[in-house]
């Protein structure tokens, strides 16, 4: 049986490119200070910064747009702070979203949440019940909280998520 | 009385309350008046800006062209909000066909974004604006014999050449507040490693770990409390000690920097919202000098 | 440029033309040595006390690992033998002017205050010297003396002495203890030299050390960090110390001159400039008016604070150096003096009169003045003190007459003072003692008018006063209340208000000013007549004890001077110099207060007049000494001075300014190594065991400051498990420094590879990013680390280090990229391997020599390629790291390819000089 051998190609990271954040991938040389600061890299078994950048260098597209380890990074900045190379895993994978998203790949959690925040125009509307508004009252703070609920839904076409897709 | 827009963000008002209570107490006792701004949407911090970037730039600067009509600043309590505003406005600033992009909408509801307003983060009101010979000026109850360990967020202090609110490698700030208290501020393993709180939209279990080893580390350096300057730290760094990795008797209390100035300024509990601090905040209150 | 005649510093002219190498370093010496050889004269200056450079501080060199002292040395050797180099250590290059052929330079040769062709290096001077300071050599991880030899190879192989300028405390004395190293020999426990040193400057230790105002506090560098190191407590510890051995060493009369030198005055000025004359072998004599010699001190300063004894012994001792004493004289004409036979005069009278309020009824019964008060109770005459006593004035004479009057049996003592306490001029600790003591301070008051009834003072009439508009002393002037007058009841009012200086006969010959005092001149103490000089309060007006002792040394001096008919004001021109600054590192700086003096209970106090301050004692003496920050370094103690057999210490040497003519110029400056700290994730500066490669090489070299036992810094135990970390200072864009270091993949190895040959068992571990093993050999030392010394490589670029606070062991955060594992690795010992950027002089000198710098600091060459050696600057070269990284075979090959192209220039004035040039044909060592 042959085997499908990945041909690697630069298309992918030049696309990123063109994304804001995405523009300097190709100065990482691999070494790995990003993974050893990163947080989640140290408390999960499948993400690993550097590794998900190698991914990209070699043009692994369908895999690295479909995947789930994207939208794992915290956006904390710290591999940012300390690749010595200037390249930053975080607006990388930052591009990665925004291009993943266009195409449809958008992980559940985040769909549920945007669906709240385009009915609400905040993201705790479910959260906020009599409880919290009665102890909001006490403290002497204002219970109504003033949330704008129809300019998101103005910019819905903004947003790469109708209802119910994919 | 100096004012400004105050811009509470989606969790503070619901799961953190007495953040809000006490900054707005302790900044009317600083000479500031933070008025909480309304008809605003989410800032669209992790969400929206994931998705899309020109969702996340009309929406941030919607809520700036918002404070720009009225001619204030904006004054922020969570790390993402001040995180995703200042990114917007650095965004805006230098991208002339974003603005008009953004504009173009805006100009629906009859508002402008062009630049005037700045947007502040909590720690820099209070060490810029207010500056620390004042606030040390209305320390009246300094505390005696008090451990703190600070921690700033990172979206509080990175990335830092378009935040600027403190040396993230070192930052200082919530440490000089406390000092000037009359606490000792210690260093500890990983001070500027992020909390965990992004993670929970993902997978809380990492989430938990991540935030029990800032717990642990603090714990190796014998701190008595732990201080933020943004509720979704607060509240995760309070949420991870419920768990059965943490016994109870060992939890560290965790409070926003405000609550911890205002009670050494004398203000009273209930003006800083106490009775509401899930990991009870006594043995901090009982090292203030004179006792309660 | 100062416009004086070109000096060469005793360098003979050279007949050939001449190169300048600026840098001592490998590359330097190559360069250097080159030109030589060819016959061309060079000079060689180099800022730190010996060549070498960084080589000399290593212990192994990659890939050979051969001994790098033992490659060094020779070399060391060779240029300072070598006929055709001037060696110029110690010195730094100021000016340079001209161009290409020409070079004009101004070179600075530092003093080191031992002379170099006299000193054989035998190390005599730095056994005795008592300073230590931390070694620059050894990366701070050891110490060094004052006077050293930064390594044992060092060249020129001399001794050079560290002093840095002039102590704060020493310039505040008037009469100018050496401050700093009498603290710093009772440090050490030498206390007997420390008391030589206080007597070399005054006779007075033990009373100076009990009434001093001293000034050299307030100027303690020590009080900008915490408090100020208590000096009048420590030399009057001093004094206290011999008197209670008992074996005060017997002092004998050497009166070896004729000339006989009178002395008008037995207060502290006269006794001082008696006791500074006999020590030059004059004759000298002093007439007092009154019975007991001592002034002032004698017969106002209460005993409580000066205890008799101390003053007489104190004088004995100077009448025993072969003073003569001549009591109840008052001496009344200078003409007098002269018939007797004496040569020159020194006048110092005090000014003991009291003055007047000037308000009636102040010649009451029981209304004193303070100097007449105090004189009384010092004469133990029984002084009639009523119960309520007021004093006027806030002065040291104030407070004296208070305290007195406590003791004499007042029931209530108030001391009335017309300005604010912050104003008052008496001692602090006077003050507070005083207050201890149960006087009343009644500030911004001033009399008005004395109540008295048949001739007895009942009262004293007070008008309140504030504070106006500055006066010419600075002060704010205190202006009357109006209608706020109010009385208080007294029985007993003592007037403190200030001394003048009496009219006296003597003095009429004088030219005075309308104050009455003496006038002199500021510097020589000479009077309007020849051979007459004065000083003390008759000169100052009521000032202060030291001062009048001061004044007794300087106008020894003039008179000294004036006998053998020199002048009497060469080279004493009063030049104000800076004082010194500490180094001291805030950020680890420890506050700790000064030592309390103990005192005598208050209770004890009030009734007594024994003594209130009790001394330190001799732990109290050397801790509080041990808080002296040092700011000169070298004290000037003068043990080395004494050790030195061959006289080769002086410690008046001055920098000396060269002016040198060269043809071409080599710059040989190199590099220093990044500063690790700046990576705060590491941990450098915080955790004990984190270290840089430097300091390792220090730790492993056999001349190093654990004589190469490699150990961990916070337990000196010999490390078991060690990290490597790469790329810190280098290939790191945030931190400005984007290029490869080049030498530290190869050092780290290297470094590595000596870990585990110092112990076979203890793991190692190098983390990288890339292994650069570019040249030849370095492939296979780096697979000879691997296979035949085990060391682990992981291909990891290091995130933090986190330390466990108990063990101080360090955990690094670290991804093996080759596996996609990232892991929190423990080790106890993690040394950092830094990248190289710009030694720290070479912008100053670029900008002085008008060559160019790369964006990253270093010199830029004209062309890497054609001209790799070439500045921008005509007949300027450079070599070495001083234009970017090298290792030790290419900063070589660079120091005798700029060799080469100076000697291009060289050789050009030669041939356009029609001079030959002489080949030296020198015994060349073989080098590997």
């Amino acid at each position: 049986m042959t085997e499908k051998v990945h041909v690697p190609t630069s298309s992918f990271a030049e696309e990123l490119a063109a994304i804001p954040g995405g523009e300097v991938v190709n100065k990482c040389i691999q070494c790995g200070i990003c993974t050893a600061s990163c947080a989640v890299a140290r408390y999960t078994d499948e993400y690993r910064p550097r590794q998900l950048i190698q991914k990209i260098l070699l043009g692994e597209r369908e895999e690295v747009l479909k995947s789930r380890l994207p939208w794992l990074c915290m956006t904390c900045r710290l591999c940012e702070e300390r690749c010595q190379e200037g390249v930053s895993p975080a607006e990388v994978f930052h591009a990665v979203r925004i291009l993943a998203a266009r195409e449809g790949y958008v992980p559940p959690e985040f769909r549920r949440v945007m669906d709240s925040l385009l009915n609400n125009g905040w993201l705790l509307a479910d959260s906020y019940t009599d409880f919290e508004e009665e102890e909001r009252e006490d403290m002497g703070l204002d219970p109504d909280l003033g949330w704008n609920d129809k300019f998101l839904k103005r910019i819905k076409d903004l947003l790469p998520i109708a209802e119910g897709e994919k | 009385m100096r004012e400004i827009l105050l811009y509470r963000g989606c969790t503070t008002p619901v799961r953190l309350p007495a953040y809000e209570l006490a900054t707005m107490n302790v900044l009317k006792e600083l000479g500031v008046k933070a008025i909480p701004m309304k008809d605003v949407t989410c800032c669209g911090a992790q969400f929206v800006e994931s998705l899309s970037p020109d969702a996340f730039a009309v929406i941030g600067g919607r809520i700036l062209a918002l404070a720009e009509d009225e001619e204030m600043d904006i004054l922020t309590l969570c790390g993402a909000c001040s995180g995703s505003l200042k990114i917007t406005k650095h965004n805006l600033d230098n991208d002339p066909g974003l603005r008009r992009k953004v504009n173009d909408t805006l100009a629906e509801e009859g508002l402008k974004y062009t630049g005037k307003t700045r947007v502040l983060h909590l720690l820099q009101i209070l060490a810029q604006e207010i500056g620390y010979d004042e606030i040390e000026r209305h320390i009246v109850r300094p505390y005696n014999g008090l451990k703190i360990a600070a921690h700033y967020g990172c979206h509080v202090t990175r990335p830092f050449e378009i935040v600027q609110v403190d040396d993230p490698e070192n930052p200082t700030i919530i440490d000089r507040l406390a000092e000037i208290a009359g606490a000792e501020a210690v260093d500890y393993p990983g001070k500027t490693r992020c909390c965990g709180g992004p993670m929970l939209a993902m997978d809380t279990t990492v989430a938990t770990k991540i935030g029990q080893e800032k717990i642990f580390n603090v714990g190796l350096v014998g701190a008595n409390v732990i201080l933020t300057a943004c509720e979704f730290c607060d509240l995760q760094l309070t949420q991870c000690q419920f768990d059965e990795a943490i016994k109870p008797s060992k939890r560290i209390p965790v409070m926003p920097i405000t609550q911890f100035l205002g009670a050494a300024m004398g203000i009273d509990e209930e003006r800083l919202g106490f009775e509401m601090n899930r990991i009870s905040p006594d043995s901090v209150l009982e090292a203030l000098q004179e006792g309660r | 440029m100062t416009v004086k005649e070109a000096s060469t510093g005793g360098l003979e002219q050279p007949e050939t033309p001449s190169a300048l190498v600026i840098g001592g370093g490998v590359a330097g010496m190559q360069a250097a040595l080159d030109i030589a050889n060819q016959g061309y004269h060079v000079y060689l200056v180099e800022k730190s006390p010996s060549i070498g450079g960084h080589m000399a501080m290593l212990d192994k060199t990659f890939p050979t690992l051969d001994c790098s002292a033992c490659i060094l040395t020779p070399r060391l050797s060779e240029v300072a033998h070598h006929p055709n180099i001037d060696l110029l250590t110690y010195s730094e290059v100021k000016r340079v002017a001209g161009k290409v052929g020409k070079f004009h330079v101004e070179i600075v040769r530092r003093a080191r205050y031992i002379d170099e062709d006299a000193c054989s290096g035998c190390g005599e001077c730095e056994k005795v010297c008592p300073v230590e300071v931390p070694s620059e050599f050894d990366e701070g991880l050891g110490f060094r003396k004052a006077t050293y030899m930064p390594f044992p190879q060092a060249t020129p192989h001399v001794y050079t002495i560290d002093k840095r300028g002039h102590a704060a405390c020493r310039l505040a004395c008037p009469t100018g203890v050496n401050t700093q190293a009498f603290i710093r020999l009772i440090q050490v426990g030498d206390f007997k030299r420390a008391l030589d040193i206080v007597r070399d400057a005054m006779p007075f230790p033990g009373t100076l050390g009990r009434v001093c105002v001293h000034w050299c506090e307030g100027d303690c560098r020590r009080g900008n960090y915490d408090e100020s190191v208590s000096i009048r407590n420590l030399h009057r510890f001093l004094a206290d110390w011999e008197r209670e051995k008992g074996e005060t060493e017997e002092v004998t009369a050497e009166i070896t001159k004729k000339d006989k030198v009178a002395i008008v005055g037995a207060g502290p000025a006269g006794i001082a400039c008696a006791y500074h004359l006999a020590r030059m072998g004059y004759p000298v004599t002093v007439f007092e008016k009154r019975s007991e010699p001592g002034g002032l001190m004698r017969y106002a300063i209460p005993e409580y604070r000066l205890p008799r004894d101390i003053l007489r012994e104190e004088i004995e001792r100077v009448e025993k150096m072969g003073v003569e004493f001549v009591f109840n004289t008052e001496v009344e004409s200078l003409d007098w003096l002269k018939e007797q036979g004496f040569k020159a005069i020194f006048i110092s009278t005090g000014a003991s009169e009291s003055r007047k309020l000037g308000i009636p009824g102040e010649d009451a019964k029981g209304v004193y003045h303070a100097i007449d008060f105090l004189d009384a109770v010092a004469r133990g005459e029984k002084v009639k003190i009523g119960k309520r006593v007021g004093v006027i004035g806030g002065g040291d004479a104030a407070i004296d007459s208070a305290r007195v009057a406590l003791r004499l049996g007042a029931e209530e003592v108030t001391l009335i003072y017309r300005r604010s306490q912050v104003e008052l001029p008496a001692i602090p600790s006077e003050v507070e003692d005083a207050r201890q003591e149960g006087v009343r301070f009644m500030m911004m008051t001033a009399p008005t008018k004395l109540i008295t009834q048949k001739g007895e003072l009942k009262g004293l009439q007070c008008i309140r006063m504030k504070l106006g508009k500055k006066d010419l002393s600075g002060r704010r002037r205190p202006v009357p209340i109006p209608d706020s007058e109010f009385t208080v009841a007294l029985d007993t009012l003592i007037v403190a208000i200030g001394q003048k200086v009496p009219s006296l006969k003597l003095l009429e010959h004088v030219a005075r000013t309308e104050w009455g005092t003496v006038v002199v001149d500021p510097l020589t103490l000479q009077t309007s007549v020849s051979g007459v000089f004065a000083g003390g309060d008759v000169v100052l007006g009521p000032s202060t004890a030291v001062k009048a002792v001061g004044h007794g040394k300087e106008a020894a001096i003039s008179i000294d001077r004036y006998l053998r008919g020199e002048d009497l004001a060469e080279g004493r021109n009063g030049q104000l110099y800076r004082p010194a600054e500490p180094d001291v590192d805030e950020a680890t700086f420890e506050p700790q207060k000064r030592h309390v003096m103990p005192k005598a209970r208050i209770a004890e106090r009030k009734r007594s007049f024994e003594e209130v301050e009790l001394g330190f004692s001799e732990e109290e003496a050397i801790e509080e000494a041990g808080r002296c920050l040092g700011c000169t370094v070298c004290c000037e103690c003068k043990l080395c001075v004494d050790a030195c057999d061959r006289q080769a210490i002086n410690h008046d040497m001055k920098d000396e300014e060269i002016e040198l003519d060269v043809g071409a110029i080599v710059v040989a400056t190199g590099y220093k190594i990044f500063d690790v700290s700046e990576y705060g994730r590491l941990g450098y500066g915080k955790y004990p065991n984190v270290i840089n490669a430097l300091e390792f090489e220090r730790l492993i070299n056999a001349s190093g400051p654990t004589r190469g036992h490699l150990i961990r810094p916070s337990d000196g135990k010999e490390p078991r498990n060690i990290a490597f970390i790469q790329c810190v200072g280098a290939r790191d864009t945030q931190k400005g420094v984007p290029d490869c270091g080049r030498i530290c993949c190869m050092y780290g190895i290297k470094n590595a590879v000596m870990a585990r040959e110092h112990n076979p068992e203890a793991q190692v571990t190098v983390y990288y990013a890339d292994i650069r093993a570019f040249g030849k050999g370095f492939e296979e030392f780096y697979q000879m680390a691997k296979t035949r010394f085990g060391i682990n490589f992981v291909r990891g670029r290091v995130g933090e280090v986190w330390e466990a606070p108990d063990s101080h062991d360090l955990s690094l955060f670290v991804e093996q990229t080759e596996r996609d594992q990232p892991m929190m690795v423990s080790h106890d010992l993690v040394v950092l391997s830094p990248g190289v950027v710009p030694s720290p002089d070479t912008a100053r000198l670029a900008e002085e020599l008008g060559i160019e710098l790369g964006q990253d600091g270093f010199v830029a060459v004209k062309d890497e390629i054609a001209a790799p050696v070439d500045t921008g600057v005509p007949g300027i070269f450079v070599c070495g790291c001083a234009s970017g990284p090298k290792d030790i075979p290419d900063s070589v090959t660079a120091g005798s390819a700029a060799a080469m192209h100076a000697t291009l220039v060289l050789s050009q004035i030669a041939s356009e000089s029609g001079q030959p040039v002489e080949v030296v044909r020198h015994q060349k060592t073989t080098s590997a």
